[in-house]
Order: C-alpha cells, then structure tokens, then sequence
C-alpha cells in the first residue's frame, strides 16, 4: 500500500462493513438463488461473492451504495462463471422445483410453485432485471449500473420477463415488452 | 371515467358503423371495461407472487457456513 491522505492508513475492515455485509447476506442469497436457480449453486455463488467483497473493501467508497456494490460483484461472478456449470445440468421442471425447493403442492402453494418454474423458465438477464427492480428493491437506474447496461434495456428486459411470466402463468397483462429499445439490446449483445 | 351513456332508444347494434361487432355499444364498453379490470387484477397478482417468492427467500435462514466464512476472514484480517 502507497501512503494515503486519508486517516485509516492501513486498509483494515471495518466492524460497520462487516455489520453490513451480514445485513445483505440474506438478499444476496436470494438474488443469487433466483439466477443460478439452485440453492447449492447458490451458496458457492455468495460465499465467493463474500471473499471478493472482504478483499476489494477498501475500493467499497463509504457512503456511497453497498448493496449495489455487492449485488454487482455477485452478478458479474454469476455470468463470468457460474452460468457455465449452471448451463451444464438439464433442467425439467421437476428438477427446477427440487432445486429451487419450490414450496410442497399444497393447497395454495401450487400459484407460488408455478411461479417458481416458470420464473426459473424466462433467460437469464430478464431474470436478472425483473429481480433486480421488481423484487431486491432497486431503481431502474440503480439496476442500469449494476448490470453494465443502459436503463432502456433494464426497463425493455423487465416488460419482457413480466410478459413472458404472465404468459407462461395464463396470465393476462398489459404487455409494453414491444415498446421497449430492442434494437438497443440487439446492437449490445 | 364516468362515460356519458347514451339515450337508451339510441342504444342499437352497431352494425351502420361498420366495425363488423354485432354488438350493443353498452356491451362493448362493458366488456372492454372488465378486459382493463382483468388486466390489473393479473398485473396485481404478478407482482404479488414476484413480491412473496423473494420474500420467502429472504426469509430463510441463513446457512451456517456464512457467518463461519466471515469469522475466517475476519481471523485472517487480525492475523496480517
């Protein structure tokens, strides 16, 4: 470490990073279940999400978004490696829901388990950005930067995944997925 | 969204408008009006079921490994 100007020369943690790393463990397993759509994926997913953090936690600028920051380091780990041995395993909805552990076929937990199979259904980066606006609480903008990609393909991914839930669920919504800048997305991809 | 209603002697099918819908025009704005009423009880449901599934995750306890992976890393943190 070069000498610094600021007053913590030694890069340690610090007890208000960890209290907060542990207050965003329980999102970032849930987001990370929702991409890798298993849990043991999953846990492998947000424990290197952990290390990564724990030592990049000196470029974590105090103040700023620590969530979003997490969240960033969590996705770009999904999609750099994890997706590939996710991708290896077949899925079938029986597998989805022992996987996911879609909630017993009670009564009243089958609309919930058919929301499960069918979100786990829809690719992966409308996935990402239903859950990321739609359910983890962030701002379409909040998103945009999270995913490396401008807000126009957040908002176009989200129509699209809500009107590909919808169908697949026998569910009839307004559906503005068309409206959205796909040629935005396409010249991305 | 209070439509004026038309006369009921004017209330007719709507054929002369050639729009092909043998319909009364109240039957039509009725229909288009628990199409849209459908449409945000479905939008409604959807994000419920977004909103619960997370929850449910959320709420979950968290696995055992998680706070003994921190405690390492912290361990290691005094260490240096």
């Amino acid at each position: 470490m070069t000498a610094s100007l600021d007053k913590t020369p030694r890069a340690t943690v610090q007890p208000n990073f960890r209290t907060a790393l542990v207050a965003e463990m329980p999102h970032l397993r849930a987001f990370a279940i929702s991409l890798c759509r298993s849990r043991d994926l999953a846990d492998d997913l947000v424990q290197d999400t952990l290390v990564r953090a724990w030592s990049s936690h000196a470029s974590f600028q105090t103040g700023t978004n620590l969530k979003a920051w997490l969240f960033t380091i969590l996705r770009n780990s999904y999609f750099s490696t994890y997706r590939k041995q996710r991708n290896e395993v077949a899925d079938s909805d029986g597998q989805i829901a022992a996987s996911v552990g879609v909630p017993a076929a009670q009564d009243g937990a089958m609309a919930m388990a058919d929301f499960h199979i069918a979100l786990a259904k829809i690719p992966d980066d409308q996935r990402e950005a239903l859950l990321l606006v739609g359910a983890s609480g962030f701002t379409y903008e909040e998103a945009a930067e999270i995913c490396g990609a401008a807000v126009g393909t957040i908002k176009s991914r989200v129509s699209r995944a809500r009107a590909q839930l919808a169908k697949l669920l026998g569910l009839e919504i307004q559906d503005d997925s068309s409206a959205g800048p796909n040629l935005v997305e396409a010249s991305e991809r | 969204m209070a439509q004026k209603m038309p006369p009921i002697e004017n209330v007719g099918m709507n054929r002369s408008k050639g729009s092909g819908v043998d319909l009364p025009d109240s039957d039509v704005a009725r229909a288009s009006e628990e199409g849209a009423a459908r449409t945000a009880r479905h939008e409604e449901a959807l994000a419920e079921r977004l909103r619960t599934y997370y929850s449910e995750l959320v709420a979950e306890p968290l696995p055992d490994q998680f706070l003994a992976l921190l405690a390492q890393l912290e361990a290691m943190e005094i260490e240096k």
